[in-house]
């Protein structure tokens, strides 16, 4: 059996009307193929104390192949609601992530398309993340 | 209740570690620094040809700067159909058929819409964005 993410979605209140039960589960396959995906970081944590942007993932470090079926797992572990993290990749901002947010987004990556954060303020933040690869 | 999502990442022992790997995390979406829910969804199911890219999500009618969160799935069941997700000429990744994405989304100007293309054939995608702050079009002609 592959690696799975799955995800939830649910709310009784978004539309009163028709509430949302969702469940989608993918498989952790290589490009274009059912083998599984079988290299990844482990995860990770890291402290970022300074609004400075910083390489989360640099691409360059890493063994992965640009263009397949990478993964990308983050999670802002902040307990603020007020305290959130830029996520860019090569300075192109995606959104951000607030206290508790969290993220699972495919990969192309490449020469300096690395994955970058930007905390919102100098207070400390801790991001938990997780790169799956081949 | 908020709107409450939920990722959960496993492996069993011997997949792809030695060990077992269960990754559980869940979270109400929030408008914005306020624990005050997010209430307002963009949704749909589309199939995409391949050879044209196009917009899924246009951010010229959102707010920015704000928590907006994307899911987009791709109900392809062939392993070899994919689509590419690009915001501001900035390509993200692609989802091939089964996978599915759950994104912060800030749609800070008019180039930062979502854009979406398929490959290898026509794929079957659904879709939702939470957000605030969207206000209707003015009626137009």
């Amino acid at each position: 059996m592959a690696t799975t993410a799955q995800i939830n979605i649910d709310s009784t209140t978004l539309m009163g009307d028709f509430p949302i039960a969702w469940t989608a589960t993918g498989r952790l396959y290589k490009a274009g193929t059912t083998t599984d995906i079988s290299e990844t970081t482990g995860l990770g944590r890291r402290k970022l104390a300074a609004t400075t942007k910083v390489d989360l993932i640099t691409w360059a470090n890493e063994t992965a192949t640009a263009d397949k079926s990478a993964k990308l797992y983050v999670k802002n572990t902040s307990t603020s609601e007020t305290q959130y993290v830029q996520v860019l990749i090569n300075s192109v901002e995606l959104g951000r992530l607030y206290g508790g947010d969290w993220m699972w987004m495919p990969y192309s990556g490449g020469s300096g398309e690395d994955l970058e954060v930007a905390p919102s303020t100098d207070d400390a933040v801790v991001l938990e993340y997780m790169l799956f690869f081949e | 209740m908020a709107i409450t999502t939920t990722l959960t990442l496993k492996s069993d022992a011997g997949d792809l570690l030695t060990d077992e790997l269960s990754v559980v995390t869940s979270k109400d979406l929030h408008k914005a620094g306020t624990t005050t829910d997010l209430n307002q969804v963009r949704m749909g199911r589309n199939e995409i040809p391949t050879g044209t890219s196009f917009d899924l999500l246009d951010a010229t009618t959102l707010a920015i700067n704000k928590a907006n969160k994307v899911y987009v799935s791709n109900l392809s069941t062939d392993e070899t159909y994919y689509i590419t997700l690009v915001i501001d000429a900035k390509t993200i990744g692609r989802l091939y058929g089964g996978d599915w994405m759950f994104i912060p989304w800030n749609c800070d100007d008019a180039t930062h819409d979502i854009e979406v293309t398929a490959s290898t054939g026509t794929n079957t995608i659904e879709w939702a964005c939470f957000h605030e702050g969207e206000t209707l079009p003015t009626q137009g002609d």
